[in-house]
């Protein structure tokens, strides 16, 4: 029998630990072989999810451990969201406009792609932030 | 982290062991590609092969590499396929370094 997935709205969270962001990923690669999303798709949306989260691990948690980080998946046929929440430091409006920039290759960089890599592959990104904390919002269309 | 070694001509051909290539094991394999540099082997093919995600600080780790590497040897990435090489496409590092399909292609290569 055809199952037919219209919406889901599915809600992960993991400690700030590096070495949790794998468990992520496996949670996300889970969701979207059960959605069936191609292997391209999935690529995308496990490298823009893994940047952010490690962002955040890195910058707005300062690589700290006991913290919260949150992701929200939000499905439909047509476009996938991913919303990247935490609760730690905010990133400045001005190193997240100029960090979708790509480091010169020339200048042979060890990073600073994350940001750049996720306004690459995202169909739409915004960042806010509420009384519950910082939020990264990615959109991928899927169709 | 897994990582094979076995030599090949002048090559040291390191495998990758792992699906994944993340934060989380980027200091591992920064440590054991470093080691094999002070014990010797300055001809590295690097097969990532198995490797079916990598995320920017392994790419990181990788540029590290290369410049311990610098001119007394060769670093040459091979395999790199699905995200893996788009990660390399899309920050255009594949301009910076020698990438190859396969170890017999690398080594093809150098020998031509």
């Amino acid at each position: 029998m055809e199952t037919r997935y219209q919406h889901y709205d599915i809600r992960l969270s993991i400690d700030s630990r590096l070495e949790q962001v794998r468990v992520l990923s496996g949670a996300l690669r889970g969701i979207g072989k059960e959605l069936e999303l191609s292997d391209d798709q999935l690529g995308q949306l496990e490298l823009m999810m893994v940047e952010a989260v490690n962002n955040v691990i890195e910058h707005a948690y300062e690589m700290r451990g006991g913290n919260d980080v949150r992701v929200r998946v939000e499905y439909t046929p047509e476009v996938i969201h991913l919303v990247i929440s935490d609760s730690g430091r905010t990133m400045p409006d001005t190193l997240h406009s100029e960090a979708r920039d790509m480091p010169d290759p020339e200048a042979l960089p060890e990073g600073g792609w994350g940001m750049g890599l996720i306004h690459l592959l995202a169909d739409s990104i915004r960042y806010i932030r509420d009384a519950k904390g910082n939020h990264l919002h990615v959109s991928k269309q899927l169709v | 982290m897994k990582l094979s070694t076995h030599v090949q001509g002048e090559f040291t051909v390191a495998t990758i062991g792992e699906a994944r290539m993340d934060a989380a094991i980027a200091p591992e394999l920064k440590h054991q590609i470093s080691q094999l540099l002070t014990d010797g082997s300055t001809r590295i093919v690097l097969d990532l092969s198995q490797v079916t995600f990598m995320d920017s600080s392994s790419l990181g780790t990788l540029v590290s590499l290369l410049k311990m590497v610098g001119n007394r040897g060769d670093l040459i990435i091979v395999g790199a396929k699905g995200i893996v090489a788009d990660l390399f496409k899309l920050t255009r590092m594949e301009r910076v370094f020698r990438m190859a399909d396969s170890v017999e292609a690398a080594l093809g290569a150098v020998a031509a």
